[in-house]
């Protein structure tokens, strides 16, 4: 990269001065003003499939693209903190992740979860350029911290954004949907919240919705609801999925039994995350990881995958089974990323942990197998560096982030067949030095 | 690939940073060389005979061969100014803050991290174990008497080396029967006020101060609404929730107990209570900040106990820290925070310094104790507990001076130990560390030398190791996100510097010019490194920065007065962790410079004791802001003006001062604009 020839330039002149006798002259050499700002040459992808890497240091975040078919790293950076001159915040904050699910052809969206940014980026991919960077916590009064956990692209028109955290100071005026701990949907041609879905009167009383993650699952929009007792996150109560319908835009009754509206409710379970639909059986796989705040055996006893047939969803008489506990015995850990191969294959990662320690793992198992039938593939070398994973159909590949503390990183590649051999890692940011946290994958037509 | 910079690129820029420096350096080689060439007057005989450590009589009697600069309490009381302004005007000093007046404030020395420097006020150490810098904004200098700023090393006498160097602050001398009232007021409501007496009989002294500051702080800024990709959002916002109070008082008691015996107390409250922002777009509404801080100090300093020049001094001291943030909201950290964090620190010193012949010798003991607890009113992610440090320093230094070569050698040997534990509240969550320790002893020797060919030139150089012991927070983590890591080393590096000084002073015109080239390499630098959830202090690397600087001042005609000075800097760092990894450190701008111009006059019409206008500049070139070195901000220049008055055979004092003339938008630390353009006045009338 330039930067790094620059600075390599800017040592030798100053071993050079150095040589000069006298400390003036030294310092007067060097204080001469005038800036250059480094060219950034434009980004042009070809058309192909691609891995979106979001790498940082939690300082800042740059997207690096890895070329699906050829598991080679095509750039490093076709955007990051330094893509726009900064304000008050950066156009990419050290807290972004990629959507849940796999964005609209041409488009990919970052989610900034960044107390200062709270913004939805939408690139096109072409050449990486913005299409629109919104602001997921608008008020009157300036931006509150939404912190956004997810975004889904319905169609053309119509952006999901899950807003996790509650305004604080919110006007009281229903038209202004700046209470938050809902979902919203932003009207793209106005960057305007056009409706608000608020689970307030759904959960158990003094709990919050804290809605998560985002699926296209069938006909339904699904949202993972943590549903954290009070305002901190030491207590939950069993974890709630919603369902929304994009075409009426309202929420789905699982409960048509009951009178209102009803979510489902994963009883035993808590703090559901990411999400996984497999059309082939109509069924959303949702993954949950306990409450960290719990000791470590009853956080790994309230972890599960859990499987929504959605038919029964469409029917008013939701229904779900568990299909892996974390607490098997061949596992024993909370569990966290998913992915859903086909019915008959899966892939989770664990969280492992510092106390006792313990590496994260890359498990695979049958969602069909009644217990799971786990596999460990994979041990990472330390905990909390498994993060993030993608499954390509196209090349039968999966991809798993792996930062460890202070690197090297890494994405690692398996082929996802009976063997699971792991494949070349790539490293998605060598220049730049950055650990990936998110993957997702995009095309380019 | 992409990046961007605003860094400006030495390589590019050598051509007319040649010329400027030629320039410059030949004005400075004109000031020193008549010195020179004057060099066999002042070696007269009768100034060596007479005084056996005459080169070290000029030099700062707790650091003869450092370069240490010593800012009066004149330059330090400015109106609408902390601490740190005054120290970001010196050579070698940068300063970041975090907002306006009664936000936080650090000074980094000679490039190294805020928390590398030494912080003591009558030498009672202020660095909290916890870790993290000393809060400038939270010692009003209305109650300094000075300020020294030790470049790189420490003197004998402080409680630990130093990689960054260390503050010395003096508070207010107890001189004869004095009063003095002021007020003041400017931009954004801020008002100040204080009181100051001093009551001096025979044996005893008494000395009392009050300081009081208040400012809405609500200045605009311009929001990107979170979205800088997207400029058409943007809108100017104004703080509204940026208003503090501030209240300090000094109480200060000596007595003599005989001739040579006295006794002296000190008592320094601070209490602070206001907003606080997190920063960025999203402006905190509610979230306050209480602080309140007490120092107490007893000293006892006896001469003349062993030999006829030695001086003794017994100190002890102890500090109380208490602040609560009450967060209902979840404004700052995403869930409410009620949390309250206290601090004690009682500690002891013994120093000893004797002077014998061309033989100069100090000791010096320590030993302070400090206890931290950490107490979250609404349950969160994190765990309380009690974190506890004992720290013991031992230093020995000598000085001798070898008047035939116009030379002083100076010594300094310490022994530094370190023992801190953690014992968190609740042991039952295996995510909580037990009880935790970490001993650490090191050993650090430093040495100089100062050549005084003559009473205008001076020519030094020093060389040394430093130590800084991990923090409590770095070692034992916060129990929530942040991991603890009792193995942790103490950085360790070597400063050296070298430099000159040259003055003259030929009655109607003085020039006084100086130059330092400083080095400094510090390995097993700790940082952060961070998983997925958890970051953890690791030994992580080497850093190494080298610079210059520069000081020229000159007065004309006692009516006209330039001083300029220019910092140059250089980092580096070499880390384990590959995002650091080749990186200069942030917030380290490579060029900084100061000017300020003068006119004054003394009795200029009746009843007009002494006036003086002003105008000042300070420019900072463009720099790294994060430490991937990804974001850089834009070099700035800050413009300001000023008129000062004494009037009335010099009772009442009137300054007026503009700051940022031309209402730039500047940043410090990202997501924290400083406010723009700032009118202050402020009147002092003394009684006495």
């Amino acid at each position: 990269m330039e930067i790094h020839l620059i600075r390599l330039k800017e040592t030798h002149v100053m071993k050079k001065l150095i040589a000069i006798p006298g400390a003036a002259l030294l310092a007067l050499a060097a204080a001469c003003s005038g800036d250059e700002a480094a060219d950034r040459g434009p980004v042009v992808l070809e058309p192909g499939s691609y891995l979106a890497v979001v790498t940082t240091d939690y300082s800042v975040t740059a997207v690096s693209v890895i070329d699906r078919d050829t598991g080679d790293l095509v750039n490093e950076n076709v955007f990051d903190s330094s893509s726009s001159d900064p304000g008050v915040s950066l156009p990419l904050s050290g807290d972004v992740v990629l959507p849940n699910d796999k964005p609209m052809d041409g488009t990919l969206l970052l989610v900034d979860r960044g107390t200062s940014n709270n913004s939805i980026t939408l690139l096109e991919t072409t050449n990486v350029t913005v299409l629109g960077q919104i602001q997921t916590g608008p008020s009157a009064s300036g931006p509150w911290a939404a912190n956004p956990h997810d975004a889904l692209l319905v169609d053309g028109a119509r952006l999901y954004v899950t807003r996790f955290q509650q305004n604080p100071s919110p006007s009281g005026a229903s038209s202004d949907f700046d209470e938050g701990d809902d979902v919203v949907i932003f009207n793209l041609a106005t960057q305007e919240i056009a409706e608000q879905f608020r689970f307030n009167t759904l959960v158990d009383g003094g709990s919050r919705a804290a809605p998560d993650r985002l699926a296209l699952a069938g006909d339904y929009v699904a949202v993972t609801l943590q549903h954290y007792e009070g305002s901190g996150f030491t207590g939950a109560d069993d974890a709630l999925i919603a369902f929304i319908d994009p075409a009426t835009e309202q929420l789905v009754d699982t409960d048509s039994s009951t009178g209102g509206i009803q979510l489902l409710r994963i009883e035993d379970y808590k703090n559901c995350s990411n999400m996984s639909y497999l059309e082939s059986n109509n069924t959303l796989y949702a993954v949950c990881s306990g409450l960290f705040a719990d000791l470590r055996e009853d956080q790994t006893e309230a972890s599960a995958i859990v499987a929504v047939d959605m038919d029964t969803v469409a029917s008013g008489d939701a229904e779900y089974e568990i299909v892996l506990e974390g607490s098997h015995e061949d596992i024993g850990q909370p569990l966290s990323g998913l992915v859903i191969v086909d019915e008959s294959l899966g892939f989770v990662l664990t969280y492992g942990s510092f106390a006792p320690f313990e590496n994260d793992f890359l498990i695979a198992f049958d969602p069909s197998a009644g217990d799971g039938d786990p596999d460990p593939v994979f041990e990472s070398s330390g905990p909390f560096q498994l993060s993030s994973m993608s499954y390509d159909e196209g090349t039968g590949t999966l991809y798993v982030s792996d930062a460890p503390f202070g690197g090297p990183y890494a994405v690692r590649r398996f082929a996802a067949d009976t063997d699971m051999d792991e494949l070349d890692p790539v490293d998605p940011s060598p220049e730049g030095g950055l650990g990936p946290t998110a993957l997702g994958q995009f095309e380019v037509e | 690939m992409r990046t961007r910079s605003h860094i400006p690129q030495p390589a590019s820029r050598m051509g007319s940073g040649l010329i400027v420096s030629a320039v410059i350096g030949a004005v400075l080689a004109c000031a020193a060389a008549p010195l020179r060439a004057e060099a066999p007057a002042v070696e007269l005989p009768p100034v060596v005979v007479e005084r056996e450590r005459a080169a070290a009589e000029s030099e700062n009697p707790r650091d003869a061969t450092g370069t240490v600069t010593e800012i009066p309490r004149e330059e330090l009381a400015r109106p609408g100014e902390n601490l740190d302004a005054a120290l970001d005007r010196q050579a070698g000093v940068s300063a970041v803050r975090l907002g306006g007046l009664g936000d936080f404030s650090a000074a980094s020395i000679r490039g190294a991290s805020f928390d590398q420097v030494l912080v003591f006020l009558d030498g009672i150490p202020l660095n909290a174990g916890l870790g993290g810098a000393v809060d400038l904004s939270s010692l009003p200098p209305a109650h300094l008497e000075k300020v020294e700023i030790f470049r790189s090393f420490s003197p004998v006498e402080a409680s630990g080396s130093t990689l960054g160097g260390a503050l010395f602050l003096t508070s207010r001398e107890i001189r004869d029967n004095r009063f003095a009232a002021r007020a003041g007021y400017g931009s954004f409501n801020t008002v100040e006020a204080g009181l100051f007496g001093t009551a001096a009989g025979e044996k005893t002294r008494v000395l009392a101060g009050l300081d009081y500051l208040h400012s809405r702080s609500d200045f605009s800024f311009l929001n990107d609404n979170g979205t800088p990709g997207n400029t058409a959002d943007d809108f100017t916002q104004r703080y509204n929730n940026r208003d503090f109070d501030r209240l300090g008082t000094l109480l200060k008691a000596g007595h003599d107990l005989d001739s040579s015996t006295r006794i002296v107390l000190l008592q320094d409250l601070f209490y602070r209570e206001g907003g606080l922002q997190r920063g960025g777009s999203v402006v905190a509404d509610r979230t306050r900040l209480q602080f309140f801080r007490s120092i107490t100090g007893l000293e006892l300093s006896r001469n003349g106990l062993i030999t006829s020049t030695d001086t003794l001094r017994l100190q002890l001291y102890n500090t109380f820290a208490r602040s609560e943030v009450e967060d209902f909201g979840g404004e700052i950290w995403g869930f409410p925070q009620d949390t309250v964090k206290k601090s004690y620190t009682p500690g002891g010193a013994a120093t000893w310094r004797g002077e014998a012949g061309r033989f100069a010798l100090t000791g010096h003991l320590n030993y302070r104790f400090e206890r931290y607890t950490p107490r979250h009113r609404i349950p969160t992610v994190f765990t309380d507990g009690t974190g506890d440090r004992h720290g013991f320093t031992a230093a020995a230094g000598g000085e001798v001076e070898i008047p035939e070569a116009k030379l002083l050698l100076a010594l300094q040997y310490r022994l530094e130990h370190d023992r801190s534990s953690f014992r968190p509240a609740n042991t039952s969550n295996p995510l909580n560390p037990p009880v935790v320790k970490n001993d650490e002893t090191g050993h650090t020797v430093r040495g100089g030398v100062l050549w005084k060919p003559s009473s205008s030139f001076k020519a030094r150089a020093n060389i040394g190791r430093g130590l800084r012991f991990p923090s409590i927070y770095e070692l034992f983590g916060d129990t929530g996100f942040v991991q603890g890591n009792p193995d942790l080393k103490p950085e360790s590096g070597l400063n050296a510097d070298i430099g000159f000084e040259a003055s003259r002073d030929s009655g109607d015109f003085e020039i006084h010019a100086g130059s330092t080239f400083f080095y400094a390499k510090t390995r097993n630098l700790i940082q952060y490194a961070r998983s997925t959830i958890y970051s953890k202090a690791e030994n992580a690397g080497t850093g190494t920065i080298y610079g210059a600087e520069t000081s020229l001042s000159a007065s004309a005609w006692k009516t006209v007065r330039l001083e300029a000075n220019h910092t140059f800097l250089d980092t580096k760092i070499s880390s384990l962790i590959p995002s650091r990894d080749g990186r200069k450190s942030p917030n380290r701008p490579p060029n900084q410079w100061y000017v300020r111009g003068s006119l004054f006059r003394d009795s200029p019409v009746p009843a007009l004791d002494r006036a003086e206008l002003w105008t000042e500049t300070e420019f900072t070139s463009a720099h790294y802001i994060d430490g991937n070195n990804r974001i850089s901000v834009p070099e700035r220049h800050i413009l300001g003006a000023g008129l000062s008055l004494q009037l009335l055979e010099r009772r009442l004092d009137a300054v007026f001062e503009a700051k940022n003339l031309t209402d730039e938008n500047v940043m410090d630390v990202m997501g924290f604009p400083l406010p723009g353009r700032l009118f202050f006045g402020r009147l002092e009338w003394k009684f006495i």
